[in-house]
């Protein structure tokens, strides 16, 4: 089986002495499971199809991805007959923190939690990506509303979401999340000449994901959104307070 | 246990890598902390003895000490005396800034200074008397700094002038600076004409003297002498550089002086017009920067196998670097003409080359070095303020340390990069970043502009080659 | 009853809001007293005189650090607070754009934060870059080649006196704590050390370990030249002794050509002194291959030998022709060509066992001819074979209609850094040259089941063209061997 590298996020939180495990899905590159509550991703080291997940433990070898090979041994996350083994830490990315914030000329929005959680669908369902997107960006600039999101996404997400996603979503409020959205999010406060090319390569992750991430980083950062229809819902008024 | 002994069992190992690119991508699929290095080749011509130079065994301990010498000296105004007795400048030898130069090569604003300083010490009576002296060797000069002093833009001192004299109480050492004269057409732009005359020997009669009485007074006072380096400090913090912006530090100079000039014993009026003159030249404290640089710089000199530079100075033809590990060598090629912004109608046509002493306030770490700390320069010199931040940033990776005496706020108060490395321009071959005023290519015209200006890169690679001869061979 | 720790830094200056930082991190060290870290300020010698502290011809220029503590080792730990204080504001403040971007670093040393640096500049440029390094507190992998000697020395000897190693030159396989440098198999971390002065063929033992289900958690390259006379082992002697001082590991490897003679000698003596066992996996002629060195150490744990792994049939008749060889890694090459020429006779090659057999790789083969792509000259504006297939995937093709041709063997080397799927790119010319031309194919598969490509999946795609493919290096060439028919006269 080899080793494997966990994110530090996980570091302080991995159950010790795990009880319950429940595989939740696998597709592309990517097994999602619950661990006693907690939502941890597995996913290939050496793939860069698939942006390296703050919550992920990163095997090896594709076999090591297939649901029935997961159980608990000793209360410890295990591959096949061996627990595995947490050989490294990598540390995910993480927003530069700016005193860059939205200038007069931009009026940053507020999104409306209770319309866009759990919204549309898959894993991470375009509601809970433009979310992820305003969150990281906030995290970022110290948006005045951070708290005040990131609260109503921690009491409503449980009922509304995948576990995954509001995983996700605590980790956006921290200012963690996916290389590409972080270096959007850095671009965009450091005001630099690659911001272009870096909502580009945002926009290619997933797939509407990267689409939505970059529309709440700009929504964040009070860039207008006019004309895209999947955005045009969110603009409306009873999606985003001011 | 070994350094390496300690990588092995690390378990966060962190990498920089320099070169192939798919090395590095490899790392980043194990998901390695990684820093991408922008690597690339030194200036041509220089590997050899770029190696020879890396591989002497004295150059990291002679660099570590030439800081630690840069950043314990202090500067503290002592004395103002004429050149005369303080440097024992002979009857008819000047002074000039730069490195050696010859009538033959002096630029415009040189060869009017000169003409200004026999005008003014009456070796001769007219410009044309001047010239022809000047032109047959009746006056001798050398660089200001082969007596350890500076001089801003052409830096002409003559015997009568009266200096600045600074002290550094960690080695002793004491450097020297004219007063300056003030904007428009003055001596050190090379204008000569009467009122020009006038104003030096104003500056001779009454100002001199009058400030020598205040800066005995204040020395002698609770306060003690002036600390030019606390001022210094200060000012970074306040928008200045010390190097084309010293408002805040002329304003402070005069805080600290006036009461002592108030109490010398000088006339109301001769007190007035001294403290209109003081006040009224925004750049007055340069002519204290300087040496203050002077004497940080100082501190380093001559210490075997040290790659750092000493000075760097131009005198309106050559740029010229000296390097602690060679001495007194000067290292020269042609100055390159600064690019900013024009006052007036005035065009890159009408600009001088490089020229002045004002170099050491960057080899001392400011200036064009602290350019973060002075967004209001940043305009003036035709750049935006994330230009400036970024020529600071660029400042670090060829320079052996900061100087945490001049904090740069927007840095999160990061000390100043201090200590240039010959090699690590040769390798990075980023040159050091000088901010300074343009003076008029033809005599006497004065400021034209404001702009950017580097040393020639051949400054750097006459340098490495020096210091190579001077270090073991090797191979 | 206290400990007093008083220490004046000369010309140390700090601006009075960091030392207040300090000062408190410093004072809520766990059994401090008293603490004061400032500038010698009269106004701050009172302070330390009125807690007690006497300090000696202070000056104003001077950082002063007081502290009292209840015992040394709490002073020590106030000392490290203090320093872990100082380097958070640096680091903090190198980190500080200004709200601008931050450009990359140009130089090695910039990167103030790694503990290791990854070499790969042009050969002139690398002795510069390496220094600085050094000087910074990294170890050093050196995967440039044309270094000089005297460079590789100094170096060497720099990263001795500073508690460091240099990898290299032409070093391209490390691996550190389970971190793959350079071309590197994935392996589970595990008991066996290894310190190679020859690339592939670490990652040859490694891959075999790996199959063998033992661990290998590091993997120190010392670069081709340092069992030379001039070079002297300088990093193979701190490769032997970190890895012996590594508590993981049981048993350690040198794998390498025949050193020069009295270094050897030199190194098995130093060996003899270490704590764990050495064994020596010195290739070369009448010299013991790879596999039979793996099978020592499996011996010297007490870890069963397994059957190496093999895929395919090798075709039942035994075919008319030379032998040919295509390798990317120049030590698997030399190993194969040393147990063919025991047999066969003379082996041509570009890095021939013989001066007498020096073949041109880019003319056709002569009789037996073994041609290692990776040498120098083949690779002159070119990737390395184990990144870029083409040449040999153009010489295959030549040799499956060179009527001469009777088997050929190849490499097909695996993990990171290289190609990341050969066997997609050979399958074709290797399907074409079997079925069309009726040559039998034989393949080293040096790779590990936790390699980016897949072990099983490589060896799939490569035994349904056709070929047989078997892990161990010394079996493929055995079996390639025996593959030929040897005619009457030879």
């Amino acid at each position: 089986m080899g080793v494997a590298v966990g994110s530090s996020l996980l570091s302080p939180i991995l159950p010790k002495k795990a009880v319950h495990l429940a595989i939740l899905g696998t597709a592309s590159g990517l097994t999602w499971l619950n661990l006693d509550g907690l939502a941890v991703t597995v996913q290939l080291v050496a793939n860069r199809a698939q942006p390296a997940l703050p919550t992920s433990i990163f095997v090896q070898s594709p076999a090591d991805l297939a649901p029935e090979r997961f159980g608990l041994i000793d209360g410890r996350l295990a591959l096949g007959d061996r627990p595995i083994e947490i050989s490294r830490w990598w540390q995910p990315p993480r927003v530069r923190e700016s005193s860059a914030s939205s200038s007069s000329s931009r009026i940053s929005k507020t999104p409306n939690v209770e319309l866009l959680l759990g919204s549309g669908i898959g894993l991470t369902p375009e509601g809970d990506d433009l979310l992820a997107g305003w969150l990281v960006m906030a995290r970022a600039i110290g948006h005045p509303a951070l708290t005040k999101v990131q609260q109503k996404v921690r009491l409503t997400a449980a009922s509304r979401t995948t576990l995954f996603s509001a995983r996700l979503l605590e980790c956006a409020s921290e200012g963690f999340g996916v290389a590409p959205l972080v270096a959007y999010v850095d671009a965009l406060t450091s005001n630099s000449n690659t911001t272009q090319a870096n909502r580009e390569s945002l926009v290619r992750v997933g797939h509407s994901s990267g689409a939505a991430l970059a529309k709440g980083v700009e929504m964040a950062f009070g860039i207008p959104q006019n004309g895209s229809p999947a955005v045009a819902d969110y603009d409306k008024e009873r999606v985003c307070a001011q | 246990m070994t350094k390496f002994q300690g990588l092995l069992e690390m378990e966060d190992i962190k990498v920089a890598t320099a070169g192939v690119p798919l090395l590095a991508d490899a790392l980043s699929d194990q998901l390695v902390a990684l820093t991408r290095v922008d690597w690339r080749p030194a200036v041509p011509g220089s590997q050899a003895a770029l190696d020879r130079v890396m591989a002497d065994v004295r150059r990291t301990s002679a660099n570590s000490l030439a800081l630690t010498r840069m950043l314990a000296t202090g500067a503290q105004l002592v004395d103002v005396r004429q050149a005369s007795e303080a440097l024992n400048l002979e009857t008819r030898t000047f002074l000039h800034a730069g490195p050696p130069l010859t009538w033959e090569n002096a630029s415009g604003p040189m060869r009017g200074a000169l003409i200004g300083g026999v005008i003014f010490e009456g070796y001769a009576d007219n410009p044309e008397a001047a010239e022809k002296l000047l032109a047959s060797g009746g006056i001798k000069w050398e660089p200001c700094h082969h007596r350890n002093a500076v001089g801003p833009m052409a830096g002409v001192v003559t015997p009568s002038m009266w200096m600045f004299e600074l002290l550094d109480p960690s080695t002793g050492n004491h450097s020297w600076c004219s007063l300056n004269e003030g904007l428009g057409k003055v001596l050190r732009y090379g204008a000569y004409s009467d009122d020009v005359i006038v104003r030096l020997q104003w500056m001779t009669e009454v100002l001199g003297p009058l400030l020598k009485t205040a800066v005995k007074r204040r020395n002698a006072s609770a306060a003690g002498p002036v600390d030019v380096k606390a001022i210094l400090s200060q000012m970074i913090q306040m928008g200045d550089e010390g190097h084309n912006r010293n408002r805040a530090g002329t304003l402070m100079l005069i805080r600290d002086l006036l009461p002592d000039m108030i109490e010398s014993g000088a006339s109301t009026t001769d007190l007035a017009t001294a403290t209109r003159f003081i006040g009224g030249n925004d750049h007055f404290f340069l002519n204290l920067a300087m040496p203050a640089c002077k004497l940080q710089t100082m501190a380093a000199r001559d210490i075997p196998g040290s790659s750092v530079v000493t000075v760097m100075a131009r005198n309106g033809t050559d740029f010229g670097i000296q390097v602690s590990g060679t001495g007194d060598k000067w290292f020269t090629a042609p100055a390159d003409t600064p690019v900013g912004l024009f006052l007036g109608s005035y065009t890159e046509a009408d600009a001088n080359p490089d020229i002045g002493d004002s170099a050491i306030a960057e080899t001392a770490g400011i200036g064009g070095f602290s350019m973060a700390a002075a967004p209001a320069i940043v305009r003036f010199v035709g750049g935006s303020v994330p230009d400036a931040l970024a020529a600071t940033r660029r400042m670090y990776e060829i320079t052996v340390g900061e100087n945490q005496s001049f904090g740069i706020p927007v840095l999160e108060f990061r000390g100043a990069p201090t200590g240039i490395d010959v090699t690590r321009v040769i390798r990075t071959g980023i040159l050091p970043q000088i901010n300074t005023g343009m003076a008029g290519r033809l005599a006497g015209i004065g400021q034209v502009g404001a702009g950017l200006v580097n040393p020639p890169m051949a400054c750097f690679e006459g340098a490495i080659t020096g210091l190579a001869e001077a270090s073991p061979q090797v191979g | 009853m206290s400990e007093i720790h008083v220490e004046t830094r000369s010309g140390a200056y700090r601006d009075s809001v960091s030392l207040l930082e300090v000062s408190r991190a410093v004072a809520q060290t766990p059994g401090v007293q008293d603490a004061i870290v400032a500038m010698g300020t009269p106004l701050n010698l009172d302070l330390m005189r009125e807690l007690g502290f006497v300090i000696d011809a202070p000056s104003a220029n001077d950082l002063i650090i007081a502290i009292r503590a209840i015992n040394k080792s709490q002073i020590e730990a106030a000392l490290a607070a203090m320093a872990n204080e100082f380097d958070a504001i640096d680091r903090r403040a190198r980190a500080s754009s200004g709200g601008g971007e931050i450009a990359s670093a140009r130089s090695v040393g910039r990167a103030h934060d790694a503990n290791l640096a990854l070499i790969s500049v042009p050969g002139s440029g690398a002795f510069a870059e390496a220094v600085d390094a050094l000087e910074s507190g990294q170890s050093v992998m050196l995967f440039s080649d044309n270094v000089p000697v005297w460079q590789e020395i100094l170096l060497k000897d720099l990263a001795s006196s500073l508690d460091l190693l240099v990898m290299g030159p032409d070093c391209g396989t490390a691996v550190i704590n389970g971190v793959g440098l350079g071309f590197a198999n994935v392996v589970t971390p595990g008991p066996i050390g290894i310190v190679a002065a020859s690339g592939t063929g670490a990652q040859h033992v490694m891959c075999l370990l790996d199959q063998a289900g033992v661990g290998v958690t590091n993997c120190v390259g010392v670069g081709g030249r340092d069992l030379s006379s001039s070079v002297q082992g300088r990093s193979t002697i701190s490769a032997l002794n970190a890895l012996s001082e590594d508590r993981r590991t049981k048993a350690i490897v040198l794998v390498s050509k025949p050193p020069a003679p009295e270094v050897a000698q030199m190194i098995r003596k130093h060996a003899s002194t270490l704590t764990k066992p050495v064994i020596f996996a010195l290739l070369g002629q009448g010299l013991p291959d790879l596999t039979s060195a793996t099978e020592d150490i499996l011996n010297t744990i007490g870890t069963p030998v397994p059957k190496w792994k093999s895929w395919g049939h090798a075709p039942l008749k035994k075919h008319p022709g030379f032998l040919r060889g295509l390798y990317s890694g120049g030590t698997v090459c030399d190993e194969a060509m040393v147990i063919a020429s025991r047999e066969l006779g003379p082996i041509y090659s570009n890095i021939p066992l013989n001066p007498s057999w020096h073949h041109d790789p880019f003319s056709s083969s002569r009789e037996n001819t073994f041609i290692d792509f990776g040498d120098d000259a083949m690779t002159v504006g070119r990737a390395h074979p184990m990144i870029d297939p083409t040449l040999r995937i153009e010489r295959l093709r030549k040799e499956s209609v060179d009527p001469e041709c009777g088997v050929i063997i190849m490499d097909v080397v695996l993990g990171h850094g290289a190609d990341p799927n050969p066997a997609a790119s050979l399958a074709p010319a290797i399907k074409e040259t079997i079925s069309a031309h009726g040559i039998p194919v034989v393949i080293a598969l040096i790779g590990a089941t936790g390699d980016p490509q897949g072990l099983e999946r490589q060896a799939d795609l490569l035994s349904e063209a056709g070929a047989y493919v078997t892990v161990s290096n010394a079996a493929a060439i055995r079996k390639a061997i025996s593959l030929i028919e040897l005619s009457e006269a030879s």
